[in-house]
C-alpha cells in the first residue's frame, strides 16, 4: 500500500460568470521516503492539488466528491474537521510560498513552533520551548538560544524559511508538502533551503512532495515528477528520464524554451511556444495543448487523449496510442 | 513618425559640433553613489544611511546590451532608476551621448577643480555651469524632461505598471504625443505600428490592461517604452514574473526590438541563465559594489570573483546532479547600514585574506574587458 494515493481529484470553483475547474481527475501515489515533483506554469493546478490533499479548499471551491485522497488506507476527504487536525501539521505537514505570511507576526518564533508541539503531541510548555530551540538550530539558524525568542520581522526572509521547515518537522511528520519554498528567495538562499529540504527528508524519512514552476529545481532533487497543464495531469515519470528526453510535446517545448546556462544568444535561438494557456471555462475541444502544439494532428484537435503507460511513464498525448501504430 | 532634430544639449553649448560617433559610448557611468537616509523615527535623529549604491561604474556601448546581476538588495534596481533619475543619486557622474573626447575634458575640469584646496564662488560657479551641459545627473529639470525622453524604462511587474483605465493605444501614444514626436491626431497609426511590433493584436488598441494576461501586458509596457524611440532602455526584471513558455517570447521580443532599432538596454536580472544568454555584456552587484564585469561568454568560461562562482554553483541547473553546495553558500548578505570595513563579501568568502578585511578591492581591469574587484584575482 502506498503512504499517500490519491484518485481521481477534482477540483472546482463555482464563480459567479462560470466555473473554474482548477484541476481535473488527477490520480497518483506517493511512496515511503519519496520525493515527488508536481510542476507545472501558473494556473495548471499544482497549487490546488496540494491544497485539496489537506482538503484546504474553502467555498466557492469544492472537491468533487467521487475524489479520494487515501493516507495510510484512510480518505482524508471524508474525515471531519476534528480528525483532519489530527493529521494535518502533525502527519502531513505543510511549508508555503511567502515565508513571512506564514508566521503570526505577533508572537515568537519558538513559541509558535512550541504551539505545534503541545498540540499535537501533548508535550508541557517548557520541553516544547527547548525543543523548538533544539529545531532551529537543526536548520541552522545562528544563535538559536536567542532567536528562539525574536519575532517574525527580525528574520530575513531565508532565515524565516529556515524557521518554517523547522516548524514543519517538529512533529516528524511522514509527509512534508512544499508549496513553492523557494521561489520568494534568492538563489543562494534558494540552494540553502533545498540542501537543508533534503537533509531534513533524509533524517527523519519523510516522503514530500514538491510543488513548483521551476523544472530546473527538480532535477537532481526530486526523485519523481508530474508534469501538469490546464489542470490535467500531462506526463508521469521518473525524473531521471524526463530529463533524459521527457515524452509529452509540452515537456520538450518547456525543455527548450529554458535558457540554460552557458547557451548565448549568438550560438541559439531560445524556443518560443507560442500563444498561452488557455483560460479554463474556455479549454479548446480535444487536447488542451493543441493549439500551441507543432505535433498536433487532426484527432488532438478533437478528442482529448488519456493517460497512456509507456513503461513505467504515463503520458497524455495521441502521438502514443498504440492503436494507431499497429 | 517625427523624431527630434536636435538634441536639446546642441542648444546649450554651441561649441559642440562634433557630434557622437558611432564608435563613442551611449553611456558611461562613473562612481555612482546613493545613500538612502533611513527615516528618523519619533525624537531620535537617526544618521544613518543605507548604502544602497558605493561607487558605481559602467560603460554601455551603441546597440549593446549590459546584463546587471545580484541578489535582492544588491542596489540593482537602484543603479536603473538612478539613471533615469527617478532616484536621484547622491554623486556621481551620468554621460549620455557624448564623445569621449568631451567625456575625456570635462573629467579633467573637474579634476582640477577638485584639487582646489578652497575654490571661490566663481571657481564654484563656472564648474556647476559646465557640469549642467553634461553631467546627466546635474542637468537642470526642464533640460532633463526633454533628454529622458531617450531612455525608457520597462518594470518588473506588469500589473502595476499600466493604468487601468487608459486604453492600450494611449497607454502607448501618451508620451510621444504630449512632447510633440507626433500630432495628436496621429495616435491611432502610430500605436497601430507598435502593437504590429510586439506582436500584440490590432484589437488591444481600445482595450484596457485588465483585459491582458501577464505575458501580454509585458509587450504593451515594451511598445510603451519603445514608442518614444529611446536609444537606452533599462529593463527591471522584466522576464521575472512570466512562466518559461511566456519568458522565452519576451526574451525573443527584446532582441528582434534590439536588431531593428539598435536600442541598448541595461537588463537587470538575478537569473544568470537568462543574463548570459540575452546579454553582450555583464555586471555581477553584491551590497552596493560592482564585483566583476566581463562579456558573458568569457564571464561563464571563466569568472573570477568568488561571489560569481557561488552565484553560478547555486543556480539550479539540469544536468542530472543534485544543486551544488558550494563555499560560501551559507551566511547572508551584509547589512547595507554598516557596512563591514573591507571587502563587503570577506565573511562568506572562501578565498579572504586579512588585507580583505581591512582594504576595500576596486574594479580594476584583469585582462581586457574583464574587470574584477578582488584583491586575491590580482594576484
Amino acid at each position: 500500500m502506498s503512504l499517500l494515493e490519491v484518485k481521481n481529484l477534482t477540483t472546482r470553483f463555482n464563480l459567479l460568470e462560470h466555473q473554474l475547474i482548477a484541476v481535473e481527475d488527477i490520480s497518483f501515489s506517493l511512496e515511503e521516503n519519496e520525493i515527488l515533483a508536481v510542476v507545472g506554469e501558473s494556473g495548471c493546478g499544482k497549487s490546488v492539488t496540494a491544497l485539496s490533499l489537506m482538503k484546504l479548499i474553502e467555498s466557492p471551491g469544492e472537491i468533487d466528491p467521487q475524489s479520494q485522497v487515501l493516507f495510510q488506507g484512510q480518505d482524508i476527504l471524508s474525515l471531519s474537521d476534528e480528525k483532519l487536525q489530527k493529521i494535518r501539521g502533525s502527519e502531513i505537514a505543510m511549508i508555503f510560498q511567502e515565508p513571512a505570511a506564514s508566521f503570526n507576526p505577533l508572537f515568537p518564533l519558538g513559541s509558535q513552533i512550541a504551539e505545534a508541539l503541545k498540540i499535537h503531541r501533548g508535550t508541557a510548555k517548557e520541553e516544547a520551548l527547548k525543543t523548538a530551540e533544539h529545531l532551529l538550530d537543526q536548520v541552522r539558524i545562528a544563535e538559536a538560544n536567542r532567536r528562539v525568542k525574536d519575532y517574525p520581522f527580525q528574520l530575513s526572509g531565508g532565515m524565516l524559511q529556515r524557521a518554517m521547515t523547522a516548524l514543519a518537522i517538529s512533529c516528524e511528520p511522514q509527509i512534508l508538502l512544499a508549496d513553492e519554498p523557494t521561489t520568494a528567495l534568492d538563489v543562494t538562499v534558494q540552494a540553502q533551503i533545498i540542501n537543508l529540504l533534503k537533509e531534513q527528508v533524509r533524517r527523519y524519512n519523510m516522503s514530500m512532495i514538491f510543488v513548483t514552476h521551476d523544472l530546473e529545481l527538480i532535477d537532481g532533487f526530486a526523485d519523481n515528477l508530474m508534469l501538469l497543464y490546464a489542470g490535467r495531469i500531462f506526463e508521469k515519470s521518473s525524473s531521471v528520464d524526463f530529463f533524459k528526453k521527457p515524452l509529452h510535446p509540452y515537456g520538450e517545448d518547456l525543455m527548450k524554451a529554458i535558457p540554460r546556462m552557458g547557451l548565448f544568444k549568438d550560438e541559439i535561438e531560445l524556443f518560443t511556444i507560442k500563444g498561452q494557456v488557455p483560460p479554463s471555462h474556455r479549454r479548446p475541444v480535444g487536447c488542451t495543448y493543441a493549439p500551441r502544439c507543432n505535433k498536433c494532428f487532426k484527432r488532438c484537435t478533437q478528442e482529448e487523449p488519456p493517460l497512456f503507460n509507456i513503461g513505467e511513464r504515463q503520458v497524455r498525448c495521441w502521438l502514443y496510442n498504440k492503436e494507431d501504430q499497429k | 513618425m517625427n523624431s527630434p532634430k536636435n538634441t536639446p544639449l546642441n542648444k546649450i553649448d554651441p561649441s559642440n559640433n562634433t557630434a557622437p560617433q558611432q564608435g563613442d559610448p551611449l553611456l558611461v557611468v562613473k562612481d555612482l553613489i546613493k545613500h538612502y537616509p533611513l527615516k528618523a523615527s519619533g525624537f531620535s535623529f537617526s544618521k544613518e544611511k543605507v548604502h544602497a549604491l558605493n561607487g558605481i561604474s559602467f560603460t554601455v556601448n551603441r546597440g549593446e546590451i549590459l546584463g546587471l546581476v545580484g541578489e535582492s538588495g544588491c542596489g540593482k534596481t537602484t543603479t536603473g532608476r538612478s539613471l533615469l533619475r527617478m532616484i536621484e543619486p547622491d554623486s556621481g557622474q551620468v554621460y549620455f551621448n557624448r564623445t569621449s573626447q568631451e567625456i575625456l575634458d570635462f573629467e579633467k575640469k573637474k579634476e582640477d577643480f577638485n584639487s582646489l584646496i578652497k575654490p571661490s564662488n566663481s571657481e564654484i560657479k563656472k564648474f556647476s555651469n559646465a557640469e549642467e551641459r553634461i553631467n546627466f545627473r546635474a542637468f537642470p529639470k526642464k533640460e532633463m524632461r526633454k533628454e529622458r525622453l531617450k531612455l525608457q524604462y520597462i518594470f518588473q511587474d506588469p500589473y502595476q505598471s499600466l493604468n487601468p483605465k487608459q486604453q492600450i493605444g494611449r497607454i502607448i501614444t501618451e508620451a510621444p504625443v504630449e512632447h510633440g514626436h507626433i500630432k495628436s491626431n496621429q495616435w491611432e497609426s502610430t500605436a497601430l505600428k507598435y502593437l504590429d511590433l510586439v506582436g500584440l493584436p490590432r484589437e488591444a488598441l481600445h482595450k484596457y490592461p485588465h483585459e491582458f494576461s501577464g505575458g501580454q501586458r509585458q509587450r504593451i509596457n515594451i511598445a510603451r517604452a519603445v514608442a518614444l524611440q529611446p536609444e537606452f532602455i533599462v529593463c527591471d526584471e522584466p522576464v521575472s514574473s512570466l512562466d518559461v513558455s511566456i519568458q522565452s517570447q519576451i526574451l525573443n521580443l527584446l532582441l528582434d526590438i534590439q536588431k531593428e532599432l539598435g536600442t541598448a538596454y541595461l537588463f537587470i536580472a538575478h537569473n544568470l541563465s537568462v543574463v548570459f544568454y540575452l546579454c553582450d555584456k555583464v555586471a555581477v552587484m553584491y551590497a552596493g559594489n560592482m564585483v566583476e564585469e566581463a562579456p558573458s561568454r568569457e564571464l561563464y568560461n571563466n569568472p573570477r570573483h568568488p561571489y560569481t562562482e557561488l552565484l553560478m554553483a547555486a543556480a539550479p541547473k539540469i544536468d542530472g546532479k543534485p544543486l551544488e553546495n558550494p563555499p560560501g553558500l551559507e551566511g547572508e548578505v551584509p547589512s547595507l547600514i554598516q557596512l563591514p570595513r573591507g571587502c563587503a563579501f570577506q565573511a562568506r568568502c572562501p578565498l579572504a585574506i586579512d588585507k580583505c578585511k581591512e582594504e576595500r578591492p576596486q574594479l580594476k581591469e584583469l585582462s581586457p574587458n574583464h574587470r574584477v574587484a578582488c584583491f586575491r584575482a590580482h594576484e
